[in-house]
């Protein structure tokens, strides 16, 4: 439960190593960069690094010369170093000869029958067919009756191989001297000999030879030309490359060993020492309340010198929850699916808070002794482990409804004082006395709220009025006045005016509204919680509804029964966890959290 | 007693026919720009999407592809004859075997006389293997008019062919073996039709091959006239004697007295004549087809006796291949699209 506490690094280069520099950089996966814009001063004459397009230039090089000669890439898993030069004479060597093969690949499309028939030539060895001097060949297609027919004609003038059949169409290469070739040419044009030209070399071996190192250098141009995304955090400053940005205090050792060996300078400054950059936020938490975080960031990232909320929200919403949606049974599914799913896809965090809420509702409901809407299954269990006369808490017995009520509304009132209280430790922390003690979450209103919640309970419980005049004016009267002058009374705490912009009239005519906005406040976030008994009714109810609807089935109960759970947890299910969220945004959050945070965004994930 | 056989065929035929190619059909074969296109467009958009299933369309050969549209026609007249009476070997069927067993053996012989057997081989039809009179494998060894002459000997024709091909080959009458070739041919088709008690509507069928023997013999006339200014004695003896629509008095009296263009105009003011139009004549071939087709599609239409039906069929299908293969030609050698529409007969 906690906000890492970072440092602010300044990594400095020179124009030689800057490039290492950054890669370097870029391999710490606890490093919040910070934009070149953000430390730059453009009146001294700093600036941001421009980029270059030697890589992405290189990179459609080889795409354009690979799709020419019919060459796939890939990018691979290494990536090895490759000097500049060496890419610029590799890229000049493959121009030249995938040249050769782009004209032959447009001259010759060969379908993938084609090529197998080509490969059986290829074994001779194509070079060696054209160097034949008094040797003609061809190769190409020919129909089952022209190849019936070929050898009605005078075979002795040249000789035939089949080098693939399919049934319908023979793949044949011929071969006669020069002197018969206009004849047998003419042969095999009467037998619509569809002729495949012969390739002066094997394009594939050529492509084979090269392909590695393709993709070699693709993978490191595309590596680096990737880097370039990253030129925009690099600062010139003077004749240094300079990144800036924050990381956790305790790998600062860690984040100085990446550079060994590299000419840099590394300043490293307190965070309190940056006033213009506002540190981000890396929330800091243990496993079992980590998936919550997604709750917390999707209303508000906490500051970076705030406090953490998520450990206080995945306490009270797995609560909350599980009191509403209490069932054995139904939250075992919860629990178990909600891990597996968390287990394959680790960063589905709400699947992850499913499997913790289903804990609490398996909790709630064997208390409530519910286990797929059968109601007495842990009856047994109950009265030998509480001694109790049947079952511990029977939700839908009339005289129990009153009590779950009050219980709700305890649960309400207890988490408004303990929110207040956690508020009044922040103003305390940031020294905000105006609202520390006059705002209705200050000590004003825990007064109020206090003194409201223990004379009634000093009342019905214990017979004792203190609802009395000595009473009265430091718990009710004094808080009504700070509220009534909160406004003013905070501007006085900052060194600002006490007199109202429009004057006191309008400013105490608003106030009293206020004040009974306030008032009315505290009455209703109370009364809001009675949804929690609400939800354990609807859920004992909609149970209820099951079962009878199982009985009434008598062939197919388990069928209803099955049906009718499903149908309740994913109703069910998703009304209490977007009920419980409400009441942690509306009830809790706002009396205590303020958020405004900017998210640690690591340079890993900038690629 | 109903023919079920020949009700099969007309079913058959009727349907096989529903399937042709419409104007549609060529007017989009006519916006294709290379073979490959329109070899796709005819393995997808019609009927021979099953003879051309298995080609490369983006690489076949356009005498490969007329070669498979054709042998397709082969097939599909194989599937219509299947449906006559096994006892009927002679049926009225038979006289399309008789067409390519004249067509084969002027082939050979005009080979043979250009010495070009290449050609020869390359137009053998494989296919129809042993259904004509002679074997076609022989024929492909065929090198000298007694070769030939050979090959035919175990057949009826030998005694026909005999006077034509018994001599040297600088002696040799090719256009004396045609017409005995043909006048032979239509004689066996017609006693076929006389004789065979299935055919039932003889009169009919004779008065096709009549028009068709008539329309040869004056387009024979014509190009005689036209491009070798043969005498009329020369002419007559051509000619096969067998007169139709033109009665004999009035074709010797054109042979004998008019010159080519009187002979056209002639013709445009007889039977013929609402489809001889000497103002708007391209060649005596294209006028006479459109007659013949135009006689198929009525009676296709019109007609209920099997034979008359399929007779019908195979020359409309063979005027469609032919319309095809005009096509692929136009656009192998770049020839205007309404040139080659214009040739087209729809």
């Amino acid at each position: 439960m906690a906000i890492r506490k970072l440092k602010f690094v300044q990594v400095k280069a020179k124009a030689n190593n800057y490039k290492e520099m950054l890669i370097k950089a870029y391999s710490c996966e606890n490093f919040h960069v910070e934009f070149a814009t953000s430390i730059i001063d453009k009146s001294r004459g700093d600036n941001v690094l421009k980029e270059d397009s030697f890589y992405l230039d290189s990179m459609n090089e080889l795409r354009h010369l690979s799709a020419g000669a019919g060459c796939g890439i890939n990018l691979l898993d290494k990536i090895e170093k490759i000097p500049d030069d060496e890419i610029r004479q590799f890229l000049a060597e493959l121009s030249e000869q995938f040249k050769a093969v782009s004209e032959i690949n447009e001259t010759t499309k060969l379908e993938d029958d084609d090529e197998e028939a080509l490969a059986e030539l290829i074994e001779i060895g194509l070079e060696k067919i054209h160097d034949c001097q008094y040797l003609k060949f061809g190769l190409g297609r020919l129909s089952n009756d022209a190849y019936n027919k070929l050898y009605m004609h005078d075979t002795d003038q040249f000789s035939v191989v089949e080098l693939k059949s399919d049934g319908k169409t023979h793949w044949v290469c011929y071969i006669t001297s020069d002197n018969y070739y206009k004849e047998v040419k003419k042969i095999f044009d009467s037998l619509f000999f569809e002729e495949i030209k012969i390739p002066p070399f094997d394009v594939n071996n050529v492509i084979c030879f090269y392909n590695d190192k393709i993709n070699q250098i693709y993978t490191y141009c595309n590596y680096r030309h990737e880097l370039l995304r990253l030129y925009k955090y690099v600062a010139v400053i003077e004749d240094h490359y300079v990144v800036s940005g924050f990381i956790p205090v305790d790998i600062i050792e860690d984040f100085k060993k990446i550079f060994n060996g590299l000419d840099v300078e590394i300043d490293i400054q307190n965070t309190t020492e940056i006033t213009d950059i506002t540190p981000p936020t890396l929330l800091k938490n243990n496993w079992f309340v980590k998936p919550f975080e997604m709750f917390v960031n999707m209303y508000s990232i906490p500051a970076y010198r705030d406090f953490d909320p998520t450990t206080f929200v995945c306490i009270t919403y797995c609560f909350l929850f599980g009191i509403m949606f209490s069932d054995f049974g139904q939250g075992l599914i919860l629990a178990v699916g909600g891990a597996i799913l968390y287990k394959l896809k680790p960063k589905m965090a709400l699947a992850g808070i499913v499997a913790r809420i289903g804990l609490f509702s398996m909790v709630f409901g064997f208390l409530f002794g519910s286990f797929f809407g059968f109601e007495n299954v842990f009856t047994p269990i109950q009265e030998f482990l509480f001694k109790t006369n049947g079952k511990l808490i029977s939700v839908m017995d009339g005289n129990m409804t009153m009590t779950l009520l009050l219980i709700s509304v305890a649960i309400g009132s207890f988490l408004i004082i303990t929110t207040m209280l956690i508020n009044l430790y922040l103003k305390f922390k940031h020294k905000e006395w105006g609202e520390f003690i006059f705002s209705k979450n200050g000590i004003a209103g825990f007064a109020l709220y206090g003194y409201v919640i223990v004379a009634v309970i000093e009342n019905f419980v214990f017979g004792n009025n203190i609802i009395t005049l000595p009473y009265l004016i430091p718990f009710v009267y004094l808080p009504l006045l700070c509220f009534l002058f909160e406004k003013q009374m905070i501007l006085i705490f900052e060194g600002q005016s006490l007199k109202p912009k429009n004057g006191w009239g309008n400013y105490v005519l608003e106030s009293i509204f206020e004040v009974f906005e306030v008032m009315l406040g505290f009455v209703t976030n109370s009364m809001s919680y009675l949804r929690v008994t609400g939800f354990v009714l609807s859920h004992a109810g909609m149970m209820m509804v099951v079962m009878t609807l199982g009985e009434m089935m008598a062939n197919a109960s388990w069928l209803v029964i099955i049906l009718g759970n499903v149908f309740v947890m994913c109703l069910e299910g998703l009304i209490v966890g977007i009920q419980a969220l409400r009441l942690e945004y509306y009830e809790m959050f706002s009396r205590y959290y303020t958020g405004g945070g900017r998210k640690f965004k690591a340079i890993t994930s900038e690629i | 007693m109903i023919n079920t056989s020949s009700n099969a065929v007309v079913a058959k035929a009727k349907a096989m026919y529903g399937k042709r190619l419409r104007k549609s059909d060529y007017q989009a074969l006519l916006s294709k720009k290379t073979i490959p296109e329109i070899a796709t467009y005819l393995k997808t958009q019609t009927y021979f999407s099953d003879c051309l299933k298995d080609i490369n369309e983006g690489q076949i050969h356009r005498g490969r592809l007329e070669m498979l549209i054709r042998q397709d026609l082969y097939e599909r007249y194989s599937k219509l004859i299947r449906y006559v009476n096994s006892d009927d070997e002679k049926g009225f069927y038979h006289y399309g075997v008789l067409g390519v067993e004249v067509q084969q053996i002027l082939l050979c012989a005009r080979m043979i006389k250009n010495n070009d057997n290449v050609q020869m081989i390359a137009k053998l039809p494989l296919y129809f293997g042993k259904n004509v009179a002679f074997d076609v494998n022989e024929i492909a060894n065929v090198r000298t008019l007694a070769d030939l002459l050979e090959v035919l000997r175990p057949t009826s024709y030998y005694e026909i062919v005999n006077p034509y091909l018994s001599v040297a080959i600088d002696r040799f009458d090719y256009t004396g073996l045609e017409t005995a070739l043909r006048t032979n041919y239509y004689q066996e088709v017609l006693k076929i039709v006389n004789d065979n008690k299935n055919v039932k509507n003889p009169k009919e069928i004779n008065k096709i091959f009549d028009v068709r023997i008539e329309l040869e013999n004056i387009t024979k006339i014509y190009r005689m006239k036209k491009y070798f200014h043969t005498t009329p004695e020369q002419i007559k003896e051509v000619i096969t004697p067998i007169f139709s629509n033109i009665s004999r008095h009035d074709l010797m009296k054109m042979i004998d007295e008019m010159d080519a263009q009187l002979f056209l105009e002639a013709l445009s003011h007889g039977p013929y004549g609402k489809y001889i139009n000497p103002n708007n004549f391209l060649f005596m071939e294209y006028h006479t087809k459109i007659i013949t087709t135009n006689m198929f599609k009525r009676n296709i239409e019109f007609a209920l006796d099997a034979n008359m039906i399929l007779l019908c069929y195979i020359e409309l299908s063979e005027t469609e291949i032919q319309n095809i293969v005009d096509i692929i030609e136009g656009v192998r050698y770049q020839v205007p699209v309404d040139r080659i529409n214009g040739l087209l007969i729809i």
